[in-house]
């Protein structure tokens, strides 16, 4: 029950995000989306549950005040280039290795107007 | 499984801190050591898998058991007319899959029943996940539970063992992650809400309440390729035969729970 009411919280706008852009509304929906970002698989989320929530990466509360905008982009453009050795997907970086089957071969995870929406988002997580 | 203590004259106090120290050895010790899929999961689950009466994969151990007894055509002998029961062969479950030497390949149990239906049955071998293949590896392997998953590898197979390794590291699909990264460097984080386990194999057949059936090692491989983005390999290729290979040889000593119950 207490997790339905956090979820719809959050599905309206996380609280970090109240006042924030249409973008970085549409961000917070899309990163939780499991069909389309799905950043609550390895991530906690600010607003969701943590108990449905991953705990591969580290929580994206504050992350906004860690990371500038342009850390943030870089990060979720390609994150194995920043940081060698993390398992985090480069969303931002056509799909080469093996085994891609050949419909995604060359695409990015997410496209360019999902990124920059998700990453208008976590500007707006500064609360650690 | 544990390391042997030794037990020291120690000042006053050091007991203390020798117990502390041989719990925090303890505790390292076992979360070096394989385990299995069960130990990843709630108590429900556990509970599920070990009631005679819910576990739903049991289901198939009854239509395995029909049939192993049963021919499969007119003047064809039954498995049960050349093997006996199932317990028969119980000790070569937890061998599989393993090298033959007359093929030159791996085989699995899967392909041992299916090469039997072929040649000794002269039927055509049942595909993998139909009902009558999941149906006998269930039996058989339920025949054997309780036995210890053999880390045992022929000599002609090791290197198809270091190819079946190689897959588990080797980063695949447009998520680019390989077996390890989730199940050997992240087991027992979550992923959503639920606690990654370190990918044993010593509970298949599973049933598997994602599908709301029972499912084979193969279709657990496919499963986890499709999840990465990765085109899966066929049930019964070569790479996923290397693949079994190598994480029977990784959770060597893992005591065989078929049918085991998994999310």
């Amino acid at each position: 029950m207490a997790a339905a009411v956090i979820s719809s919280t959050a599905a309206a706008g996380a609280p970090d995000a109240q006042g924030a852009s249409p973008l970085a509304q549409q961000g917070a929906r899309w990163a939780a989306d499991p069909a389309v970002g799905d950043c609550g698989i390895c991530h906690h989320l600010p607003g969701h549950d943590p108990r449905d929530q991953g705990t591969v990466g580290p929580s994206l509360a504050g992350v906004g005040l860690r990371l500038d905008e342009d850390a943030l982009r870089a990060l979720l453009t390609d994150a194995r280039a920043l940081r060698p050795g993390t398992v985090m997907p480069a969303y931002g970086r056509p799909a080469t290795g093996p085994r891609v089957p050949p419909a995604l071969q060359g695409k990015p995870l997410l496209p360019a107007n999902v990124r920059d929406a998700i990453v208008a988002w976590l500007t707006t997580l500064r609360h650690g | 499984m544990f390391p042997s203590v030794r037990v020291q004259r120690l000042p006053q106090g050091g007991l203390t801190l020798a117990l502390g120290l041989c719990l925090s050895l303890c505790l390292s010790c076992s979360a070096g050591a394989a385990q299995s899929g069960l130990a990843y999961l709630g108590e429900e689950l556990r509970a599920l898998q070990a009631d005679p009466f819910a576990n739903p994969g049991l289901l198939w151990v009854d239509r395995g058991t029909a049939l192993w007894q049963a021919a499969p055509a007119p003047g064809v002998p039954a498995c049960a007319s050349c093997h006996g029961a199932p317990e028969s062969l119980r000790a070569v479950i937890p061998t599989l899959p393993r090298w033959n030497p007359a093929t030159e390949r791996l085989e699995n149990l899967e392909g041992l029943i299916r090469q039997c239906q072929s040649a000794r049955q002269h039927q055509p071998p049942a595909p993998y996940e139909s009902e009558a293949l999941l149906a006998l590896t269930t039996r058989l392997a339920h025949g054997a539970r309780g036995l210890p998953l053999s880390g045992a590898v022929a000599q002609e197979a090791a290197p198809a063992l270091a190819r079946g390794e190689a897959f588990f590291r080797e980063r695949r699909g447009q998520l680019g992650l390989s077996c390890a990264d989730c199940h050997e460097r992240y087991a027992g984080a979550r992923l959503r809400g639920d606690r990654v386990s370190e990918g044993m194999i010593n509970g298949f057949p599973i049933y598997r309440l994602t599908w709301q059936t029972l499912g084979s090692r193969h279709r657990m491989f496919r499963w986890c390729n499709e999840a990465v983005r990765a085109e899966p390999y066929p049930f019964g290729a070569e790479p996923y035969l290397e693949l079994e290979l190598f994480l029977r040889h990784r959770g060597a000593g893992l005591p065989l729970e078929t049918p085991a119950v998994r999310r």
